[in-house]
């Protein structure tokens, strides 16, 4: 598991980065967005790290927060950026990913997978039902 | 009918440079080298096709110097979005009954 999620960040940072080669402007994140990102995925580590010292259960610690947490703080983290940029849309799926964290955590241990993978997937769907309606008002389609 | 064909865009060199230029993200420019690479053309050729380009208001170019080296990016301008647009309408409507 640990394997192939680092081959598939190296992937997909290659990819990226061979992607995007030449390309400045709006769309590459500044330093201090990258740290704002960085700061949201560390702190979950605290919180696990501090629910663990509180002596809260492995249940919560090891399958609720890892599965809502991520979502929630990353999601906030990327909706801030994208209001700072008035970038709506990625603000939206930010919004949208926060929301379905939060609905992760009150659905509780159980329920918490399904309603990550249902609602991570019409947020997705979402974004992408935005992208196709916005090429198709352009005659120009990338 | 192909009198709508816009003549600057119609060129095969500076369709490639528009469409490539267009799919960058708004706001967003591309470095002349990463251009000539992608589209596999000489500084030369290149320079001259963007000048044209410029002329017409289709793209802008700006000149930043980082030390001892100078980069050049490039951007389609609104105009050369819109003219990019009509030049792809055109077309449609030119070989729509095929």
């Amino acid at each position: 598991m640990v394997v192939f999620v680092i081959a598939n960040f190296v992937a997909t940072v290659g990819v990226r980065m061979r992607a995007t080669a030449g390309v400045s402007g709006k769309s590459r994140l500044r330093p201090a967005e990258i740290t704002v990102l960085a700061l949201a995925w560390i702190a979950v580590f605290l919180i696990i790290g501090g629910m663990s010292i509180a002596g809260v259960s492995g249940a919560a610690i090891y399958t609720l927060v890892p599965l809502t947490v991520p979502l929630i703080l990353g999601g906030l983290a990327w909706a801030a950026i994208n209001a700072a940029r008035k970038d709506w849309r990625p603000f939206g799926v930010g919004l949208g990913v926060a929301v379905v964290g939060a609905a992760g955590l009150l659905a509780g241990v159980v329920a918490a997978w399904a309603v990550d993978g249902v609602g991570l997937c019409v947020v997705l769907l979402g974004s992408a039902a935005a992208i196709v309606w916005r090429q198709r008002r352009s005659v120009v389609r990338p | 009918m192909t009198d709508e064909l816009d003549p600057l865009i119609h060129v095969p060199t500076r369709l490639k440079i528009v469409a490539t230029l267009a799919a960058l993200p708004d706001g967003d420019t591309l470095s002349f080298t990463r251009l000539q690479d992608l589209l596999g053309l000489t500084p030369g050729n290149l320079i001259i096709q963007l000048r044209k380009l410029e002329e017409a208001g289709y793209l802008s170019t700006e000149k930043t110097r980082n030390g001892s080296a100078q980069k050049t990016t490039v951007a389609l301008t609104r105009q050369g979005h819109k003219a990019l647009d009509a030049y792809t309408q055109a077309l449609r409507d030119l070989l729509g009954g095929l």
